[in-house]
């Protein structure tokens, strides 16, 4: 593995160092290597992802760069070991999510989306989708602290239109 | 999953989630089914007809299956929610369209929807009607727009067999299909059908087939130089289950007794058999899940590249009489069955299947790249063919045992513990496996002296991982501790292996 460090620098001036191959997890960096603009001594700056922010970010790239590299000697791997490592990467996502207030996984979530990072993209809709999923529209204004700005009429035509969904 | 509560400094902030781009927040819908979606139109007005913007779609009529049959509830609702959806997206493309349903909708009106999901450019397509009728013809705009789909799925969920022609005509091609997945669709008498259908999809990557009545032809053969992964169910489907389930339902709601019933036996007259003859010309499939009676013999098996195999072949009532009575006379042969898949890494293996091996394989190759072998076992399964097939497996790692049971007869051989006195040599001296698993363990007697007996005789042994049986009944004698202590008394022919004993 190449162990080519790169600077990254947050919108709030804190500086990270990650392997290359971490940030190119991010379509936008690995685009800026591709095209040689990134000067080996300068920090790439990411005006619109906070420090507190980019570290979550680097800790995910750090992450599943390790199991992207597994993945390629993983031929003779039995469905179960795949299914093992499948378990763990799984638990620690769902810890890594677990961790961080909704306030944070939204914030997360338009980083990742500004770096374009596919997966982590999947990742918080996926958890964020959890939360909606299995809930009463009540419930779910409750937990994202939606204002529900319809009359009790407009309501009503809601339910009527969809009345299959709301059966 | 747990969200943690905000703090207070953040509830200034209000909401949050509202504020995110709208491509995001159908991203986020995206992960729900079109019903759970439109759901939060109702949350707010800027959520009012975001759910309408998910380019897939995903109706399943059956979540609201009810407890009656399909003539006593109108489906009007749903049909008006379809179309609504449809209509409020106007002409946006569509990646992926899902429909499941039942009786009460028009079969027009599900043709409508498809040509409609299809036109607007659908690549992964899944139809599942839940009609009883036999003659439901598949929607012909399949056919007419076959170069775009990438995923099909078709099916009508076990309740009946669709009986069409989409497939028996010459004028389509799935240039791009790479996932087909037929559930209960009748491929017609002959296998000609099939083979063209399979002939059609030059890219193809993955062939699903349940329960598609193949038993009635000569041969089948699965050929394709593109596929990587293939299941084959060849499952019977169960006649007018549907109006038993509902005739069931009925009857527990009235009684209101909510107990569980089991559905009452439904005969089948066909299932029961195989094609005479199956070949396998596949040489760069990775996957096989093959599940089916024994066929008669298996012309050519060209399975170069398989990585894992799952076999449950099982033989029929007929033929096991034929194999205990006296003039005995092997009319099926799965010899070239087994030898085709002798590249494998991975295997699994149903009760039935070991049988089948003793009674119809001619030999057992040499697994050399095998080292992961997993066994369903149940006490009506003989055995014999174990031995042998341990013998054979000279790099395993790994051995799984679902079950730790088996029918004891006189031919039982030196894998398991029932010939007495035991022979002074076993096959399991010679067997490499490091990783003893034994799943579903039920603590008998039985049981217990069969492990011991592994314990005692595999030479290599690292880690021996015992789960045990979830059975409520069992909790008072089936207690892990009295297991594991049990165990870890008894000899072993590798002293420093690891004994873990976990429930279920």
């Amino acid at each position: 593995m190449s162990s080519n460090m790169i600077m990254l620098k947050s919108s709030d001036g804190a500086s990270f160092e990650i392997e290359e191959a971490a940030a190119r997890k991010s379509k936008i960096i690995a685009n800026m290597i591709e095209v040689e603009c990134v000067d080996e001594d300068k920090a790439i700056p990411l005006q619109n992802v906070t420090g507190n922010i980019l570290a979550l970010v680097i800790e995910y790239c750090n992450k599943h760069i390790v199991d992207d590299d597994d993945d390629v000697a993983t031929e003779e791997a039995s469905e179960e070991e795949e299914e093992a490592k499948k378990k763990k990467v799984d638990d620690w996502e769902a810890e890594f999510m677990n961790s961080m207030s909704l306030e944070t996984m939204f914030e997360l979530l338009l980083a990742a989306n500004y770096l374009n990072i596919k997966s982590l993209i999947d990742l918080v809709c996926q958890t964020i989708a959890n939360n909606i999923k299995d809930k009463t529209p009540e419930e779910v204004r409750k937990i994202f602290s939606i204002e529900n700005d319809f009359t009790p009429e407009e309501e009503e035509e809601i339910r009527k239109e969809n009345a299959w969904a709301f059966g | 999953m747990n969200v943690k509560k905000r703090k207070s400094s953040e509830e200034e902030e209000g909401d949050v989630i509202s504020k995110l781009p709208e491509e995001l927040l159908c991203h986020i819908l995206s992960y729900l089914s079109t019903k759970e979606a439109a759901l939060t139109s109702l949350l707010s007005k800027r959520w009012r007809d975001l759910f309408t913007l998910i380019p897939s779609l995903d109706f399943d009529d059956s979540i609201f299956m009810p407890c009656l049959s399909p003539e006593e509830c109108p489906r009007t609702s749903f049909r008006e929610f379809v179309n609504r959806v449809l209509a409020l997206q106007s002409n946006s493309p569509i990646t992926k369209f899902s429909l499941i349903c039942h009786k009460g909708v028009d079969e027009d009106l599900v043709g409508d929807w498809i040509v409609e999901a299809l036109r607007r450019g659908a690549t992964d397509l899944t139809l599942i009607v839940l009609f009883p009728s036999r003659l439901y013809s598949l929607p012909s705009s399949i056919i007419f727009y076959s170069h775009n789909l990438i995923k099909l799925k078709l099916g009508c969920g076990k309740l009946g067999i669709i009986h069409h022609s989409l497939f028996w005509g010459d004028d389509f091609i799935f240039t791009n299909l790479k996932t087909l997945h037929l559930d209960s669709i009748d491929l017609g008498q002959k296998g000609g059908s099939f083979a063209r259908l399979l002939s059609k999809c030059p890219i193809l990557e993955e062939l699903i087939v349940n329960c598609m009545k193949w038993h009635r032809w000569s041969s089948a053969s699965v050929c394709s130089l593109t596929l990587k992964r293939l299941t084959i169910d060849g499952e019977q489907y169960l006649p007018s289950m549907d109006s038993c389930i509902f005739k069931y339902r009925r009857e527990k709601l009235a009684s209101g007794n909510d107990n569980f019933i089991d559905p009452p036996a439904v005969s089948s007259h066909f299932g029961t058999e195989s094609p005479r003859y199956v070949s396998f010309d596949t040489p760069n499939l990775l996957y096989l899940n093959y599940s089916d009676f024994v066929a008669c013999n298996y012309p050519l098996v060209k399975l170069d590249s398989l990585v894992e195999a799952r076999l449950d072949v099982g033989s029929n009532t007929a033929q096991r009489h034929v194999r205990d009575s006296d003039e005995y006379e092997v009319r099926w042969d799965a010899t070239n069955l087994i030898m085709g898949i002798q590249n494998v890494q991975t295997l699994h293996l149903t009760s039935d299947t070991i049988e089948v091996i003793e009674d119809f394989c001619k030999t057992v190759p040499v697994f050399h790249n095998l080292n992961h072998l997993s066994i369903e076992s149940d006490d009506k399964r003989a055995w014999q063919a174990l031995p042998l097939l341990l013998i054979n497996c000279p790099n395993l790692q790994t051995l799984v045992f679902h079950g730790l049971h088996h029918r004891v007869t006189d031919g039982c051989g030196d894998a398991c513990d029932c010939i007495s006195p035991p022979p002074p040599s076993s096959c399991l001296s010679s067997c490499p496996v490091k990783i003893l698993k034994i799943l579903d363990f039920g603590a008998t007697c039985r049981e217990m002296t069969l492990v011991e007996h592994f314990l005692k005789k595999l030479p290599r042994l690292e880690q021996v991982i015992i789960v045990l049986q979830f059975d409520s009944f069992l909790e008072e004698n089936c207690d892990h501790l009295e297991v594991s202590k049990a165990l870890e008394m008894a000899p072993k022919a590798s002293p420093n292996c690891k004994l873990k004993v976990v429930n279920h």
